[in-house]
């Protein structure tokens, strides 16, 4: 189903946008094959004969793999693709803005909004989303301060209509990006009553949580975000789609929530874009939130290392250098269960396991206060 | 709260920006940008002309309009990501002179 009907790409747009996606499929697939099979046959033997010893680490191999032929086409490719992706998404961008700003302030003046938007201006953005262009997104998550201006969100969801896929994600920009909540919130806590509250943080613009909302039609849905950018745009399209959500620009870690307020939790795809020090506070938070016997659901990327091999590591760790992710490896070698425990919650109920999926890999982590 | 988690915002760095270079010598990452950027526009102009192609076929003429308007079926798009993915795969083995 159509989420939204703000970002619709023109014919030639689509066009080079499914063009450049071929080109991610590529950096992503072949090329990164050719770095692991380089990483095999030369570096592997040569490293381990210099340590005399089969090499643990990461920092052991990426020297020698980084200089490799393989992986220097890898990186090109990865990062030209990158920056060909969001010079499409901003042809598409700048083509819609007007319409979205007129569309914005028309909004703001209804008087049949079933949701809201609060923003926050004196909010202290935490990093790297304070300080960094995540994916390099020109201009980052936030965005100017103009009440009509949309367009980060604007660009997050052309994104999402090309970098996920890229990853092997279908229909990341409709209800699909919700599927793995969904379905995990089933198998997780198959006798959780019908929430009457629910919390989601770090909700972007938003899209999963139309989803979500619409399957706990009877909830009272708050979404939580420090990006007013992606904030205003996500409030503009869940209004357009009729679906009531409390859009609110606080930080997951002090959401200013009474304690004891929510029956359920829930994040996507948000801890890899906090921060060491944010991280463990936005789970504490969760915990105080929580009412006794709610639930608390998290799915992010599947890149811990102690799961990867060395040479994926080493392609991993390119994307903090490269790609505006700072805590993708600070994000990799956490484990996640034990944060969670240290959090206050109780370790029979906790989890942290990775689930393969024919749609990717995810982690996924949660508890339930008692 | 921890001094990390409240620096204030700034964006120091655009996209645009900062140019990397991944091959010791920066002229082999200019003629891979070069090669990708050409890529791009000649599948971007081949759709298009397959597209005028059509409406041709179809109704003997065709407006910039009729250009945008047009919606591939299923299976015109099915054969167009079909030539995508030879192309993209004749393209990568050019990038692999191992190959
Ligand atoms: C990868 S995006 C995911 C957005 C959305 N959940 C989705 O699935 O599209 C991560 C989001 O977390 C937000 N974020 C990062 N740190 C946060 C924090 N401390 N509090 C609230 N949101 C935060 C970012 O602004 C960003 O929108």
């Amino acid at each position: 189903m159509t989420t939204q009907t703000v970002y619709l790409p023109s014919r030639e747009e689509k066009s080079r946008q499914d063009f450049v996606l071929g080109l991610k499929l590529l950096a992503n697939g072949a090329a990164q094959q050719r770095v692991r099979e380089e990483y095999r046959r030369a570096v592997l033997p040569e490293v381990s004969r210099r340590l005399g010893s089969a090499p643990a680490t990461r920092e052991q191999v990426q020297g020698e793999l980084a200089r490799s032929a393989a992986f220097r086409q890898w990186a090109v490719l990865t990062h030209k693709s990158q920056s060909m992706m969001w010079d499409a998404i901003e042809a598409t961008t700048h083509r819609v803005a007007p319409e979205s700003a007129r569309r914005m302030a028309r909004l703001r003046g209804a008087a049949t909004r079933r949701g809201s938007l609060e923003l926050d201006p004196s909010l202290q953005v935490p990093a790297p989303i304070g300080n960094t262009e995540i994916h390099r997104q020109p201009g980052g998550y936030v965005g100017s301060p103009d009440p009509d201006d949309v367009t980060s969100g604007l660009r997050y969801i052309g994104a999402s209509m090309i970098y996920s896929v890229g990853k092997g994600q279908k229909e990341a920009a409709g209800d699909g990006r919700a599927h793995v909540v969904a379905s995990q919130l089933q198998a997780r806590f198959p006798d959780l009553p019908a929430p009457r509250r629910i919390l989601d943080l770090g909700c972007g613009i938003g899209v999963h949580s139309q989803a979500i909302a619409q399957a706990f039609p009877d909830a009272e849905y708050h979404a939580v975000d420090v990006a007013a950018g992606l904030l205003k745009f996500g409030h503009l399209i869940a209004e357009e789609r009729g679906v009531p959500i409390h859009f609110h620009q606080r930080d997951a870690a002090a959401t200013g929530f009474e304690a004891g307020s929510f029956d359920l939790v829930i994040s996507n795809i948000l801890f890899h874009e906090t921060n060491a020090a944010n991280l463990p506070q936005i789970l504490r938070e969760c915990r105080r939130v929580l009412r006794p016997g709610g639930a608390m659901l998290h799915v992010d990327v599947a890149t811990q290392v102690t799961r990867l091999p060395l040479a994926d590591q080493v392609m991993n760790h390119w994307q903090v250098d490269w790609n505006g992710e700072p805590f993708w490896t600070g994000f990799s070698e956490q484990d996640m269960r034990a944060q969670i425990v240290a959090a206050g919650f109780d370790p029979a109920l906790s989890f942290a396991d990775h689930l393969a999926k024919a749609t990717g890999a995810w982690y996924v982590f949660g508890s339930r206060a008692n | 709260m921890s001094v990390e988690s409240v620096q204030p915002v700034i964006l120091p760095r655009t996209t645009k920006g900062k140019r990397p270079s991944f091959f010791d010598d920066p002229a082999i990452d200019q003629v891979m940008t070069f090669i990708l950027e050409l890529t791009t526009e000649v599948a971007v102009m081949r759709e298009r002309l397959d597209t005028v192609e059509r409406l041709l076929d179809q109704h003997g003429s065709v407006t910039r309009a009729a250009l945008e308007a047009y919606s591939p079926g299923p299976e015109v798009e099915a054969e167009r990501t079909a030539w995508r993915e030879g192309y993209l795969k004749r393209i990568y083995r050019m990038h692999s002179p191992e190959k």
